[in-house]
């Protein structure tokens, strides 16, 4: 996709994302795909993913900015609002998006949940249940997955309170 | 008209006898307006029609600001207009028109020399009940006689007061009736012409009568009712009339012109004679309040009158001059420099450069005005309630959504006026939530009144729903201003935005405007 085909708001974007990148976030546009972006996040302090490095895949629909910025994680990740597909469970990406945000403020969303999580909004049922229960060992989990790119526990559960489409659509992927 | 000479001044009707699809009852057609050779003009008049279309005669546009340093207006503005329109009058006004002055007072000449009324006269029809109540006082029937048949319809006793001249002041009139009586056609969105209709209202055809004395300090009179083409005052039957303890009689119109003078703060009622009276017992038409003493009818600055649901807005040259440090132009420039942003598109906003409403006033400046004139009002009409903000803005930005405007408009600075954030218009955006506090919609472009005699400081807020921006002093001010919509018995008092009159709405029940959030 050519440049000149980019809304506005898209260049202006990508051009502060490198120009001034979000310590520990870093976004680039694929070059065959300038509404795809490469991310990669790096484990917030004092949180179970320190020393972790995430890889995300975020493309930005047709109707953005009216329309949510579409968000996955690549990297496998232990965490109650992220399921093992990798979708993320965040409001602003669904019905509490406002066009007035941007991808800088979606990435230090996710960055903050990644310090934060949010077990009583589950996606990954079994990973919430764990934080809630035994924390000291979820934290533990939580760091070891993301380290080596795995998850320990039954991906089973019944998804996202919110989503529904979850559900389905990860059975169906499995 | 004892001098004739100091009596051609020049004050031109507002109304080109253009728009001739109200005719005048008694008189038949509109009646032109004659070229009288301009004098020294002591004052100008301006005024700008509350619902001026291009359908109705517009004898120019008036620029507020300009309205300073001893020029008298009467402004109004228009919601659906987008900029100031309507009909001006100065003394070169070349599209007006002119005519000499009237310097008349009414004034019940009975039993002196009528050779100064020049053929005007107060001609009041009484019904039953009011030639009764005047025969118990003794004095009716002796100041009756007997009505013209042709023009007052079959009255039985008539009042018929010749009318002296006063050389100590000019008058103006103001009314429905677009005709060389009226210097200024008050109308109002109350009372459009209907295609192939007529135009009817609230509003008397000759509703008001202005008294500027023509010495300094220019005091300005008010007194309901004005001449008709056949220079008599006439009232109907249905109009409640009655004898003054000095023997005259007094009167006021079916609907009657209200007062709102800011240092006593209630409305008041004013009789053909000027006295200062309570309204009327709510619902009743055929009453009249009780007269307050100590009160008159001197105009003072920022003193409200309501013509039937039409509203205009007194403040003297002098105040306007004191007031006048609001420069349009500088107001943008100052808005652009801070290069507000509009969070969605990431895009710098502009606001369009001020220009001077296009009119022949560059001629009325140089034409003479002494600099110690005293009106100055502008004019403000109530929209009809039903089409309150939200369904017009729709309406608007619908229709210009769609077109190839989007792209220009994406660039001028709107807002949500319900939470004051200010960002370029995106079809998506019009109704709402605000993208930045999610606030309902709708989004409005900003605009800007220009009135010098509403305009105090530069504007920082706007009101909601319409988007006039204004100072925080004016919001305030308006905010607690309750106008009627129409005519009593059916007027609704609610506070209007100054410039467009339309309804303000309270957030949250708290105040009707928002402070203008810019993203920088």
């Amino acid at each position: 996709m050519a440049a000149s085909n980019l809304p506005r708001r898209i260049v202006k974007e990508t051009q502060r994302l490198l120009a001034e990148p979000v310590p520990g976030i870093s976004a680039t546009p694929y070059e065959d795909n300038l509404r795809y972006f490469n991310v990669v996040i790096t484990g917030p302090e004092q949180s179970p993913y320190e020393h972790g490095s995430f890889k995300l895949e975020l493309f930005l629909p047709s109707d953005y900015p009216m329309a949510p910025p579409k968000v996955r994680f690549l990297t496998k990740i232990y965490h109650p609002n992220i399921d093992k597909l990798g979708r993320i469970c965040l409001d602003i990406l669904k019905d509490k998006w406002s066009p007035a945000l941007q991808i800088r403020t979606v990435l230090l969303s996710i960055q903050a949940l990644l310090s934060a999580p949010n077990p009583d909004d589950p996606l990954a049922n079994d990973v919430a249940e764990m934080w809630k229960t035994n924390e000291a060992q979820a934290l533990q989990t939580g760091g070891r997955g993301s380290l080596h790119g795995e998850r320990s526990g039954d991906p089973g559960g019944t998804g996202c309170g919110q989503c529904g489409e979850h559900r389905t659509q990860r059975e169906a992927g499995n | 008209m004892a001098s004739p000479s100091r009596n051609i001044r020049t004050k031109e009707t507002l109304v080109k006898p253009a728009d001739r699809n109200e005719h005048d009852d008694e008189g038949g057609s509109v009646r032109s307006t004659k070229n009288v050779p301009r004098g020294r003009c002591e004052k100008q008049v301006t005024f700008k029609t509350p619902e001026a279309r291009p359908t109705e005669s517009c004898g120019g546009r008036n620029p507020p600001h300009r309205a300073r340093g001893g020029e008298g207006g009467i402004g109004g503005t228009n919601a659906r207009l987008p900029r100031n329109c309507g009909v001006s009058s100065g003394a070169g006004d070349g599209d007006g028109q002119n005519r000499g002055g009237r310097s008349f007072l009414l004034k019940s000449a009975q039993g002196e020399s009528q050779s100064h009324a020049a053929g005007y006269r107060l001609q009041l029809s009484l019904s039953a009940q009011q030639r009764e109540a005047a025969e118990r006082a003794g004095r009716g029937r002796a100041s009756t006689t007997q009505a013209p048949a042709e023009t007052l319809g079959g009255a039985e006793d008539v009042v018929d007061v010749p009318c002296q001249a006063d050389d100590g002041c000019d008058m103006f009139q103001l009314g429905r009736m677009q005709s060389a009586e009226n210097d200024f056609a008050v109308r109002g969105p109350l009372h459009q012409p209907k295609p192939g209709g007529k135009v009817c209202g609230p509003v008397s055809r000759y509703a008001v009568r202005l008294l500027v004395d023509r010495s300094p300090p220019h005091r300005c009179r008010i007194f309901t009712a004005g001449f008709n083409s056949r220079k008599c005052l006439t009232l109907p039957e249905s109009s409640p009339k009655w004898l003054e303890d000095n023997g005259e009689w007094d009167a006021v119109t079916p609907f009657g012109i209200r007062i709102l003078k800011p240092e006593i703060g209630e409305w008041r009622e004013v009789t053909v004679a000027g006295a200062i009276r309570r309204l009327r017992a709510a619902g009743r038409l055929d009453t009249i309040g009780d007269l307050v003493p100590g009160e008159t009818n001197e105009l003072t600055s920022g003193t409200i009158i309501d013509i039937g649901g039409v509203q205009m807005l007194y403040e003297s040259a002098e105040q306007m001059a004191r007031l006048g440090g609001v420069q349009p132009s500088q107001v943008i420039e100052l808005l652009n420099d801070r290069k507000p942003q509009c969070p969605v598109q990431l895009q710098t906003l502009q606001f369009k450069p001020w220009k001077p409403p296009p009119t022949s006033w560059t001629s009325s400046e140089t034409g003479g005005a002494s600099g110690d004139a005293a009106v100055a009002t502008a004019a403000t009409t109530t929209a009809a309630d039903g089409a309150v903000g939200a369904e017009d803005v729709g309406e608007r930005n619908d229709a210009q959504g769609d077109d190839g405007g989007t792209e220009g408009k994406a660039l001028v600075p709107h807002i949500f006026p319900a939470c004051g954030h200010v960002q370029g218009y995106a079809k998506q955006l019009a109704w709402g939530p605000c993208p930045m506090c999610r606030t309902p919609g709708p989004l409005v472009e900003i605009k800007f009144g220009w009135c010098s005699a509403i305009d105090r400081e530069v504007p920082t807020v706007v009101f909601n729903p319409c988007g006039h921006a204004a100072s925080l002093e004016v919001a305030e001010r308006w905010s607690r201003l309750a106008m009627p919509n129409n005519a009593p018995p059916d007027a609704v008092y609610r506070p209007i935005c100054p410039y467009c009159a339309k309804p303000l709405q309270c957030k949250d029940g708290e105040r009707p405007y928002s402070k203008m959030i810019f993203v920088q």
